[in-house]
């Protein structure tokens, strides 16, 4: 891990560039890609003119890993009123004699998305604009049109093809060197991973325990504090964390309160029903795949986790995420500013101290480290206003609904792709609604004297459709594609036996055009 | 090698495998080198624009920056992006930190007595012909 810090000063064109250039200094002693350093200075050099151009103050700091660079440029400038309106091309509030410079074509903020992995800002008009970038150092990730995190591992594949009917954008392939996954159609939302009983589909690897003296504060979720067993209560849990070092022990809970209130104060100020809550990002990233009609209803926040991340500006976090989709967003596993960890990795180091100190009495706990959220009664009374929806095939259904316009009477939909939301996770071991029993009995005892300081936080960059899910960028030549699948298609069983490998008749068509089949996969063909 | 070649706002859709000496097109655009770049440099391609944003989208290491803007951060692009040369149009003359920063990078920094548009045709008639 690599850290530095650049300062910048507004107004100063001559030495400006000078952090963009220093940051390409260490990225060539690293031997990065002349691609991946071609991207990483455009938007480093944009991200450094807006504070020259715009600001009185800034700095740039970054974060080097072994698989990407984060970039966060800070600055003590006028803010940006409307960033929606600040990302279009072409507009600019550039001052004269910028433009007579050449700057100010309204062209930096999408040219900084753009060349970016992952793109975030945020505003404040009166104090300054923070912009977080992240490039990844492997060009054949960065080539991804998608990100995810989920993990195979061939040889552990017994060919079963549970997970080839389960996914529900259709990601899933399976061959004869075990599953593939199309990587812009999968959504992360672990359905794979759970019908999974061979181990060959599972999370892609997080990070590694963190020492806690290193961290200001660990993020966990209830259902991994309640779900370790009888033996280890949420009490348990906490005490053996407090006593393994973590001052503060943080319940996602939290933040998934505070995105819950906000997304039911933006659905009072719009007409659009239902909104939809952006609370379970691998349902976010299923409705830019199937349902981008829906786009418009997601409430413009960033996710529990991902606020929750915000919290610790300046000290490292440790995150344990629930499921694929949290890790994807929060950007992989370790970087500069965070930890992020498998619920296995924590489960294990809890039960590990637990079990190291048998002889040990565990009292009740009078102090609990734990700095939680719920308020029973506003949740009560916020409920009413909520529809909340678990399970991906409940999902799909009430998305078609949503996108017929038969939700209407429904203000704000909550969606999680999991079966009893994220205490249902495939990577958690208990029985989701165990799990959830325990934290609610256990949860005021534990925390509930302790208000949160969580907050939502709401987007810089609005959710788009994915383009990943085009058959061919050029629409001449997407025509062209679907009308070949469709001959493909009349020619083929309609039977959706997944035998060859795709889970549907119509899915192995759309692979043939695509080159990534052939129609003699098609076992019924072949009979004949 | 495959060279695209670009001007202000159009994108020629011609692909083609052209690549010149800098000092021959140095001479086809009456130009000045104020300072020389390094030796050998071949130019595949060749993009003019006024703002710095859109040179710095199609800055490589094979392209000649083109622009009748004087502003010393265009060198500052060629440091970050490796261009090899960058013309200045209508005899702008380049002020002495300009020149010392191109020295420094190893950036041919050339002066043309041409405009914009006349500067384009004559460039686009060494990399390339065009195709609407």
């Amino acid at each position: 891990m690599n850290t530095g810090s650049f300062k910048i000063k507004g107004g100063d064109y001559q030495r400006a560039g000078m952090a963009s250039s220093n940051l390409k200094k260490l990225l060539k002693k690293i031997n990065v890609e002349p691609a991946i350093i071609r991207r990483a200075m455009i938007a480093a050099y944009e991200a450094e003119m807006n504070v020259v151009i715009h600001a009185r103050n800034g700095n740039m700091r970054f974060f080097l890993d072994s698989d990407r660079i984060d970039m966060e440029v800070t600055d003590e400038g006028p803010g940006i009123p409307d960033i929606d309106l600040a990302m279009k091309e072409g507009y600019s509030t550039a001052p004269p004699e910028a433009k007579d410079l050449g700057f100010g074509a309204g062209m930096g903020l999408p040219n900084i998305k753009r060349n970016s992995d992952r793109f975030a800002i945020e505003s404040k008009v009166g104090e300054g604009t923070t912009l977080n970038i992240s490039i990844r150092l492997k060009p054949s990730d960065a080539l991804e049109t998608g990100l995810n995190s989920i993990a195979i591992v061939a040889g552990k594949c017994t060919g079963c093809f549970r997970c080839l009917h389960v996914c529900p954008t259709l990601a899933l392939r399976v061959k004869s060197g075990g599953p593939e996954i199309i990587k812009h159609l999968c959504i992360d939302c672990a359905a794979c991973v759970s019908a999974c009983e061979s181990g060959a589909i599972s999370m892609a690897p997080a990070g590694e325990m963190p020492d806690p003296a290193e961290v200001s504060g660990l993020i966990a979720p209830p259902s991994l504090l309640a779900g370790l067993g009888l033996g280890v209560g949420p009490e348990m849990a906490l005490k053996a964390l407090g006593e393994m070092g973590f001052a503060k022990v943080f319940a996602m809970e939290a933040w998934e309160e505070a995105l819950r209130n906000s997304v039911i104060e933006h659905a009072r100020e719009r007409n659009r029903a239902p909104t939809i809550s952006p609370v379970c990002p691998a349902v976010v990233n299923l409705i830019e795949v199937r349902f981008p009609s829906l786009i418009e209803n997601i409430a413009p926040f960033i996710s529990p986790v991902e606020a929750a991340r915000r919290e610790f500006p300046e000290g490292r976090a440790a995150i344990v995420v629930s499921c694929p989709s949290q890790l994807t967003a929060l950007g992989g596993g370790s970087s500069a500013s965070l930890h992020a960890i498998a619920p296995e990795t924590l489960r294990e180091a809890i039960l590990r101290f637990a079990a190291g100190d048998g002889n040990k009495v565990w009292e009740p706990i009078h102090e609990s480290p734990l700095q939680s959220g719920a308020h029973d009664a506003q949740r009560a009374a916020s409920s009413l206003d909520v529809l909340e929806i678990s399970g991906m095939r409940h999902v799909m259904r009430i998305l078609d609904k949503a996108e017929n316009g038969l939700l209407g009477d429904v203000k704000v939909i909550e969606l999680y792709a999991c079966e009893g939301g994220c205490f249902g996770s495939p990577l958690l071991r208990e029985v989701s609604a165990l799990s959830r029993h325990r934290w609610q009995k256990s949860r005021n005892a534990l925390g509930g004297a302790h208000l949160p300081e969580a907050k939502a936080v709401r987007r810089g960059v609005p959710f788009a459709a994915r383009a990943g899910v085009r058959l061919d960028p050029d629409i001449s030549r997407a025509i062209a594609k679907l009308s070949e699948m469709q001959k493909f298609l009349v020619r083929l069983p309609g039977k959706d036996c997944g035998v060859c490998g795709a889970p549907t008749c119509g899915a192995l068509a759309e692979d043939i055009v695509m080159d990534r089949a052939t129609i003699s996969q098609c076992a019924y063909l072949s009979r004949d | 090698m495959l060279y695209q070649m670009v001007i202000i706002g159009q994108e020629f859709t011609d692909v083609v495998e052209i690549a010149m000496k800098l000092e021959s097109l140095i001479e086809r655009i009456e130009a000045k080198a104020l300072a020389p770049g390094k030796p050998g440099v071949e130019i595949g391609r060749f993009y003019a624009s006024a703002r710095i944003s859109d040179l710095l989208n199609m800055a490589s290491g094979d392209t000649l920056l083109v622009s009748d803007v004087k502003n010393p951060q265009l060198l500052r692009v060629s440091e970050l992006l490796e261009v090899p040369a960058i013309c200045l149009l209508n005899d702008i003359q380049p002020d002495a930190a300009m020149l010392a920063a191109a020295v420094e990078n190893g950036t041919a920094l050339i002066v043309s007595p041409l405009g914009l548009e006349e500067a384009c045709k004559r460039l686009k008639q060494c990399l390339g012909e065009e195709i609407r």
